[in-house]
Parts: C-alpha cells; structure tokens; sequence
C-alpha cells in the first residue's frame, strides 16, 4: 500500500515538472546605442576631437533600459537591454561623430547625468563636456553643458534606442561647435 | 873819663839816662853794665813769647775712634782744600777706647770753630759711593774741617769716624725715613723723584725699641719744596718685575738705584700737594711702589676683631671692605699670647668663654680709600662707624678667592645682630662681629658629603660593573657578527651581486613594458575587467530575481512585461 502511494508522489512530481519546462517564456532584446552606419561630422583633422573618460550617472549603469514611469519612478526592463554597457555606447557614437583619432588635437570629456526615456515618449539627455587640446582656447567655450528633450517618434524601445542616439548627436554637434577650428 | 863821654858821638836818650844813672852809680848805687845784655836778652825773649802767643791760632782737641792716619806734626786740617792747621799731638783718651788728636789752627781759622763743626779724616776709600781720597795715598791723609752755623769758641769735638754725605752748611730739608726692614738702601744711597736724583740717604740707623729702620734723608734745596704731608716715599731699589695676562713688566727708577738703592718720592694719586713739612719730619718709608699703591694712607684708626672661626686663609694686608668697598686694611692676624690660646679648653660654655675662644684680628680703617686721608676725616669717620654699630653694622669673614681660600674682612649690616657697640679693652678697640656664611657652608657642604656616604655607591658601582661586562660581551659578539659580516662582503658571490641586480633589473623593466599601454596585455586586462563588469551586471540581475521569486531556480520564472514607451508628443526642447 505504501509502495503504491510513493508511485503516485513520483508520477506528480514529474507531471509538475514538465510543465514547468513547457511554460512560454518572454525573449530578452538587446539594444545597441551606436550605429555603425554613423558617418562622422568632423570634416577635417583640425575638427575632430578624441573621446576621452566618459562617465554615465549611476543608475545608467546597467544593461536594463530605463524606463521613467512617473515624476520619480524609474523601470529597468527586464526584456529590453543594452548590449553593452551605455559608457561604451556613448563612446563609441560620441568617437564615431567626433572623429578623433588617436593623435587628434584636441580630447573631449563627458559626462552623462540623464539618459533615459519615457512611458509618455519624451526621451531627456543631460550632460557635462569639457574640450582640452593645442587648438582650444581657454578664453573660448572649452566646457559646457548640454540638456535636450526629444518625443520618440514611435511607441517602442526600438524608437526610444534611436531617439536616445539622436540626443547623443546633437551633443556631438554641441562638442564640436566649440572646437575653434570647426566655427 | 867825662871827656870820653863829652866827645863821643851823639848818644840816645838812654844812654843818656843810662849815664845819668851811672853818675848816680858813682853815687855807689851804680850797676854793671854788664848786666845790660842778660836783660836785653830777657826782654827779646819775652817779647817773642809774646808775640809767638799772640801770633799762634787756637789749640782744639778733637777726639776720634782710632788714629788711623793722624801723624803728629804731619797730619793737616783742611778746609776747602785749605791748609788751616796742624795735628800737633795724638793721644789715647784716658778711657783707651778712643784718641785725641790736638790741633793748631791758624788765627784766621778760629772763627771756623762753630759749635757744630765737624771734623772727619780724609782717607783712601774705596765703596758703594765710588772711590774718594786717592789723593791721600800720597800726600798723607788729612783732616776735614767742615765749620756750622753754630756760636764760635768751641775747643773740643767729636770727629766723624764716617765722612758725612751732607756738608753741614747745605741747604736743604733733612727728614726721617721709618722701615721695618733695612732693604737695599744704603748710607749714600739717591733719594729720586720722577727719576731725577734730588737727596740723598745720609745715615741709618736701628729703632731697637720696635725694630724699625730709620733714615736719616737730606733733601736739597730747592727740591725739598716737593716734600709736603702728603708725600708718600718708597723704597726705589733694585728692578721691580710683575708678571699678569699683558705680559712682563719690568721698572726701575735709575741705574744708579738699581745698583746702590735708592728711594723714591712722590704724592698719590687722588690726593692733594700737602703742606711743607718741617726738618727731621718722620715719613714711612714704603717696601716698593706696589705697597705704597696697596695702601697709601696714614691716618687709620685700629680695631680688634675678635672671630669665633677659623681664621686660616686671611693674611696681613688683607683687605677690609664694606659691601665692595675697601675702606681698610688688616694689620695682623691672631697675634696673642701663647698662654690666651686654650683658654677655651677649661671654660664653660658661657659668653665669656667664647670670647676668650675667638682669635684677635686687628685691622686698620683708613678713610684715606674713600678718598679724604687727613686726621680729622679719620676722626669723624671712626665716629660714624660707632653709629653704625650700634645701628647693626658688624665685621665677619668672607671668601676672597675660591681657588686659594684667602679671606677678607667684610663690613655689613645685620638685622639680626643682638645689640653692641664698639668696646674699648685694654686701650683697644673692639668692634663686634658675627659668623660668617662660611659656617653655613661647612654645614652645607657636610650635610652633602653625609648623604652622599649614605648613597649605595657600592652597589650601584657592582651593577655598573656587571653592566659593563655584558656590555663587553655585546660588543664581542658584535665584532664577531662584523667579521662574518666582513666574511660574507668580501666573498666574490657578493662582489658579483651588483651585476646580478643589474641583470634583475633589467629583466623586471622588460616585465614591465609588457604590461605599459602600447603592450596587448594592457588591452587584454581592460577588456577581462569590462566583461568582469558586465557579468556583475547579469548576475546582479539573477540575484535580483531570485530576491524576487527564491523559487525561480524550480519553477518558472514569473516574467512581468516592460512598459513600452509610447510614441512621444512633438515638440524638442534642449
């Protein structure tokens, strides 16, 4: 009798399994903030500028997508990330756009405060640049601050990623405004 | 025989009284003629007795030590090289410890023979003073007369046996000089001030009373109007040599001093020229110029200090001060009778045998240090000091010198002082005084050496020793530990290890340029860090589900779908 109840035990645990295994699971997406059709906007040597440290505030600091769902609330989804951590994808857009080489004149330092979406569509990017090199003059802007908001033009975090790298180029475009030789 | 008488030739009035006479002879009261010669004779004879009396100086006896020289009917008298008489005779004095010469002098000489006079006998001398009557050698000696100012008509003298320095009619200032000792100054011996020669010494002679030395000096006019009562004379002879930190100083008055002696005169420093003095004024005559310095004054009063302490280390000549102030100087120290001395031993201990326990000092106070050295300053100056006895003032010992312990008498006040005054023992006056710090000291300085006997000397010095000893081994094995340390630098391994070090080191720059920022192993360590970063990421984010749902290791995971973001309303703001 006692052989038979443990026959029974087994049997549910297995049945119970297995339909944990068929249970339907959501893909994660990952989401890449370069583009590597990005052309650069430096048109000459004189122009461009090396990336130099760029640092992400804390809170960007993980492969989850932020999401601001309220005036204080913040989302990290957990089916839409970053391929790769955001202060390399910011690099990596913000070098494609300066341009800067290895022996480039001039260094640009930056550091991400905001960049984040919305659930409403608005995507916010707030940073701080700083120029150094032969070619920037002190007496010149060689530091500044960058704040921009965009509406996503689409619902999705396909459309928020490209929103994102649009922000991100127009800091590029504020960067090199302030390179003496790109006026 | 009356033609006869008629026509002879004409006769003088004698012969004519004569024959008158003789007429009167024929009257049988006649006398022979022949007697006419032995009369004649006779009054040839008086009158040259006369005449030879009359024409005949005076006859004096002068009486000498010894006849040395003296030739009767040879010996002459003289006088300014002037013959003026002859010794007649010589003779021994009816006591035989002398002679006595008789002398004719010529009539003119007479008036020479003063009361004062002085006869001596002009001999070959040869001395101190040089040499003098080489003449006499061979022309005989003589006699000097050397007349005084004295009444004439004296007959009889006392002849010098020395020939006199001063003749008598000198002009000058003849004075005495008092010394304790005889020193180098000599009968002849130059009295100088400032080094010019203006007296002489003329005589010495011993004060057996007190056993001083006086001097009898000649000053000569017109020099004796530098002798005042504040001259001040010192003995001049020989070379007076001090040594000090500038060095040799050597001084003498004259050569003629430095050989013969002499005394020197002048008034100190500080003080007033003085009055004139009058003959035969007494002075003290100092030992050297550095006693006269030392103390100068005259007018002292004397006082007997009576101390209770040892008096070892305080001398005559000491100086007697008050707070720093010399104003006097001690004349001698303990000098008592011997049969005083234990008194103490049998007494009781009562004041008077302390008393008679203390040890006299005697101490001259001179006013002359503070500058006034006349009599009456001296007088008024003993009257304050009174007063200020009274008032506290007390004499005690004190330490002049450290390194050789002479002491000095030391005038202060008291507070504490029981009451006196100054005492008059014996003709003496005594002054009071108190103990001095020395006693203090000695306890101090006993108390000290009782402690330190007390200290564990013994004890400490064994643990020193034992101390040192280990301290020996140390540095032993010390030099042993050097020798192997010496041993091991000296082998060649070590003299080979700098170029060891020199291949090490350039083996770690090689590991080192490895990892600089041209080497891949740089990029390969970033790299690992980033994926390192990026695993922390993922795994924060399992440890965060399985925080949410502990069963997710099981059962399925409990998925929550994103909010997507919506389509944003137009509209940039930057």
């Amino acid at each position: 009798m006692i052989v038979r109840n443990a026959s029974y035990l087994s049997l549910l645990l297995v049945l119970g399994l297995t339909s944990a295994c068929v249970t339907k699971t959501e893909t994660t997406r990952y989401y890449l903030l370069s583009d590597p059709a990005q052309v650069s906007l430096a048109g000459d040597r004189q122009c461009s500028a090396k990336v130099g440290a760029v640092s992400i505030a804390p809170y960007l600091q993980r492969t989850h997508i932020v999401l601001q769902s309220g005036a204080n609330e913040l989302i990290p989804a957990l089916q839409h990330r970053w391929s790769e951590p955001m202060d390399a994808g910011v690099t990596r857009l913000l070098s494609s756009c300066l341009g800067g080489a290895a022996d480039a004149p001039n260094r640009a330092t930056v550091s991400i405060d905001h960049l984040h979406g919305s659930t409403d569509g608005s995507v916010v990017l707030q940073a701080q640049w700083a120029l150094s090199g032969d070619t920037v003059v002190p007496e010149t802007q060689a530091s500044g601050s960058f704040s921009a908001s965009l509406p996503q033009p689409r619902a999705g975090y396909d459309a928020l990623v490209s929103t994102q790298r649009e922000l991100v180029l127009l800091l590029c475009a504020d960067i090199q405004a302030a390179l003496p030789s790109c006026r | 025989m009356t033609d006869k008488l008629d026509n002879g030739p004409k006769q003088s009035p004698q012969e004519s009284e004569r024959q008158v006479y003789v007429a009167r002879v024929r009257s049988n009261r006649r006398i022979s003629p022949v007697w006419i010669v032995p009369i004649a004779a006779l009054f040839i004879g008086a009158w040259t007795l006369v005449q030879s009396y009359i024409s005949q100086g005076p006859q004096l006896r002068v009486q000498f030590s010894t006849a040395e020289g003296l030739v009767a009917g040879e010996t002459k008298v003289k006088t300014l090289d002037v013959e003026i008489g002859v010794v007649e005779r010589v003779e021994l004095a009816d006591d035989f410890t002398s002679i006595t010469a008789l002398i004719r002098l010529d009539p003119k000489a007479a008036e020479l023979l003063t009361e004062d006079a002085q006869f001596w006998v002009v001999r070959p001398q040869i001395g101190s003073q040089g040499i003098s009557g080489l003449s006499t050698i061979l022309s005989g000696s003589y006699i000097q007369l050397s007349p005084g100012d004295g009444k004439t008509g004296a007959r009889s003298f006392r002849g010098l046996d020395v020939v006199p320095v001063t003749a008598p009619s000198t002009p000058g200032l003849p004075l005495q000089l008092i010394a304790d000792s005889a020193g180098s100054v000599n009968v002849g011996s130059p009295i100088l001030y400032n080094g010019y020669r203006v007296g002489r010494i003329e005589e010495i002679s011993l004060d057996t009373d007190n056993g001083q030395t006086r001097y009898s000096a000649f000053i000569d006019a017109p020099y004796d109007d530098l002798v005042t009562t504040t001259t001040r004379f010192w003995n001049a002879s020989g070379v007076s040599v001090s040594v000090d930190v500038g060095g040799f100083d050597l001084r003498t008055e004259s050569l003629e001093a430095l050989l013969t002696g002499g005394v020197a005169f002048g008034v100190p420093e500080g003080y007033s020229r003085g009055q004139p003095v009058q003959d035969m004024q007494p002075f003290l005559l100092y030992d050297d110029i550095g006693d006269l310095t030392e103390n100068p004054h005259v007018n002292a009063t004397e006082y007997v200090l009576m101390f209770q302490s040892s008096i070892r280390g305080l001398s005559e000549g000491a100086p007697v001060d008050y707070r720093g102030l010399r104003v006097g100087t001690v004349l001698s120290v303990g000098s008592q009778p011997w049969e005083s001395l234990w008194r103490s031993g049998s007494a009781d201990n009562s004041a008077t045998s302390a008393v008679a326990n203390a040890l006299p000092v005697v101490v001259h106070l001179e006013p002359g240090w503070l500058g006034d050295d006349t009599l009456a300053a001296s007088q008024g100056f003993s009257a304050a000091l009174n007063q200020a006895v009274e008032d506290g003032l007390r004499a005690s010992l004190a330490i002049g010198n450290l390194l050789t312990g002479s002491l000095y008498v030391s005038l202060d006040f008291h507070d504490d002082a029981t009451p006196d005054s100054i005492a008059r023992v014996d003709g003496e006056l005594h002054m009071p005084t108190v103990a001095s710090g020395l006693e203090e000291l000695e306890e101090k300085v006993a108390g000290f050496l009782s402690k330190l006997q007390q200290l564990p000397i013994e004890d400490t010095l064994n643990n020193a020793s034992s101390a040192l000893a280990e301290a020996k081994g140390t540095l032993t094995d010390s030099r042993s530990t050097l020798a192997a340390l010496t041993t091991i630098l000296e082998s060649p391994g070590t003299n080979d290890l700098p170029d060891s070090l020199v291949a090490t080191l350039s083996d770690a720059r090689s590991v080192l340029q490895s990892f600089g920022g041209e080497a891949s192993l740089q990029g390969e360590l970033v790299e690992t860090l980033r994926q390192l970063k990026q695993v922390l990421s993922d795994a924060d984010s399992v440890l965060q589900t399985y925080e949410k749902q502990p069963n997710a290791f099981v059962f399925p995971i409990r998925q929550t779908t994103d909010p997507v973001p919506e389509a944003g309303v137009s509209g940039e703001s930057q």
